[in-house]
């Protein structure tokens, strides 16, 4: 379903993503491990279009993304759902929501998608009609992921949602990206830094250190050691 | 008593006063709150606006309302115009903050001449929207005044509903809100700040309209217009729409009691000291931010 091939990305001068090939197929669950700053917000930055890539290929479904605008990546079935959550602090979560189906493809879905969302997330049901500002932090990283379900995407990009979270919520974030990919039947690349939670739910893995992929492999054969091994390498 | 009439005359035209000014600045203040950045062509709207409802109304003869839908609707298309082919070419380009400024202070300013080549040198002006007044006691308004006020209105409550309730004003609060979350749910900036700046322009051109049968159309309006707008909408704090209107209203109801207690040739030193007062003392304004 998507194929990076010998991408190059660039923050000015710092070479943040060097030569990163990779596939995801389709209903797949793709995890991308490895320590803070060596590329894996890059990365996904770089397959949803904010950051375009200085050289190398992004194929989705056969289509060459990499210099097409954002939006039109979103058009595509492409969405991210960043770190920072980036929602719409003095909009409610049901403006939010109504703006996660904002591209011309999720338009016509717009009802049907918010219901999906609600019954997935009842929460964000409860305080449909709160701002932002006023959510906990579960509850953000909720909006953020509903948000991202609005745009009808088959392929997300997940950065790191259960940094900041209690225990049993980060857990409750594991099962409900497990349930949009098993049951929604979308493709999930999930970054993060939860090793054992992220191995468990996700198909297979890569790791990334300093901007490079070093080590690939079913999700299953990975263990803690070799994990262990190349973050402390 | 002689002097309570003067008082609500004064009250009576700073708010109508008041209510054109909101309309004037609210364009400058979206498109601060969407793209960032100050639209000096702002001034140059208003003028066009009342050059091309004089051309079509005293010059062509066209039906006065009809004049004033083409007025608007060139002026609509103007703006997007001007933001496709002069600025979505800078955006990508590094300075757009300076280069915006250069490329809308230049505009402002062969538009502004261009109005003496084009149309002639020649202080003009329009019909009233709607002529005759309204007595009330000791009290007058001209029709054409009330007209400004509910048209005015309108707008802002039109304005209002459209950024509250449809997708596209949301659209727009969001993109002020968190620009990155807007590119996320994939909304194409680049339609949108076209659409900032024609909206803007055609909101000058109405009140270029309204304005002209009260003064009168030459390039010195396009630049009188943007200084007062530029004070407005800082004064009421940049991007915030609320702050806008409460400073469009504050500011001409203060206006109008210069110039009906003190004189009307005070009224130019009046906003060259709010403005020096709001440079220096509070340059952030009323609210600071979008509303």
């Amino acid at each position: 379903m998507l194929q990076v091939e010998r991408v190059n990305t660039f923050y000015g001068k710092i070479h943040a993503l060097k030569d990163i090939s990779l596939t995801v197929k389709e209903g797949e669950i793709v995890a991308v491990l490895g320590a803070n700053g060596h590329g894996k917000s890059t990365l996904l930055k770089t397959v949803c279009g904010l950051l375009p890539p200085n050289s190398g290929d992004i194929l989705f479904c056969g289509t060459r993304i990499n210099n097409l605008p954002m939006h039109k990546v979103v058009k595509m079935g492409i969405v991210y759902v960043p770190e920072e959550k980036n929602l719409f602090q003095d909009l409610t979560v049901k403006e939010n929501l109504l703006l996660g189906a904002y591209n011309s493809r999720a338009r016509k879905d717009r009802e049907k998608n918010l219901n999906t969302v609600m019954e997935l997330f009842p929460r964000l049901g409860e305080r449909e009609h709160q701002i932002v500002a006023t959510l906990s932090g579960g509850e953000r990283q909720m909006l953020a992921m509903g948000r991202g379900l609005m745009s009808s995407a088959r392929l997300i990009l997940i950065d790191e949602p259960s940094v900041g979270l209690a225990p049993s919520l980060k857990a409750d974030v594991f099962k409900k990206i497990r349930e949009i990919n098993r049951e929604r039947r979308i493709t999930v690349i999930l970054v993060e830094q939860e090793v054992a939670s992220t191995l468990a739910i996700s198909d297979r893995g890569y790791v990334m250190k300093d901007g490079r992929i070093v080590y690939e492999d079913e999700s299953s054969n990975i263990s803690i050691e070799i994990i262990q091994k190349l973050y402390l390498r | 008593m002689g002097i309570s009439t003067l008082f609500i005359n004064a009250v009576i035209s700073g708010i109508i006063l008041g209510s054109l000014y909101s309309v004037m600045s609210m364009g400058l203040t979206i498109i601060y709150g969407v793209g960032r950045i100050f639209n000096f062509v702002q001034g140059a709207f208003v003028l066009w606006g009342g050059y091309f409802a004089w051309l079509f109304s005293v010059e062509y003869k066209f039906n006065y309302v009809l004049s004033f839908v083409l007025a608007v609707a060139i002026l609509f298309i103007l703006g997007w115009v001007i933001d496709r082919s002069m600025l979505f070419p800078l955006r990508k380009k590094p300075n757009f903050g300076i280069n915006s400024v250069l490329v809308t202070l230049g505009l402002a300013i062969v538009m502004c001449t261009a109005g003496d080549v084009i149309f002639g040198t020649r202080f003009k002006t329009i019909d009233k929207l709607v002529e005759g007044v309204l007595k009330i006691g000791k009290f007058t308004v001209t029709y054409h005044d009330i007209s400004i006020f509910v048209i005015a209105v309108g707008l802002l409550l039109l304005i209002e509903i459209c950024l509250r309730k449809t997708i596209l004003g949301m659209a727009l609060r969001a993109i002020s809100q968190d620009p990155v979350g807007a590119r996320i749910v994939g909304i194409n900036f680049d339609r949108l700040y076209a659409l900032t700046l024609a909206i803007a322009a055609a909101l000058g051109a109405i009140s270029g309209i309204l304005l002209a049968p009260r003064y009168f159309i030459a390039p010195v309006v396009g630049w009188e217009t943007l200084f007062k707008a530029v004070i407005i909408v800082i004064f009421g704090g940049l991007g915030s729409l609320r702050g806008t209107l409460v400073s469009a209203f504050a500011l001409g109801i203060l206006e109008s009691f210069v110039s009906a207690y003190i004189g009307m040739f005070w009224v130019s030193p009046m906003w060259f000291i709010l403005l020096i007062l709001v440079l220096f003392v509070r340059p952030k304004g009323l609210f600071g931010k979008w509303a």
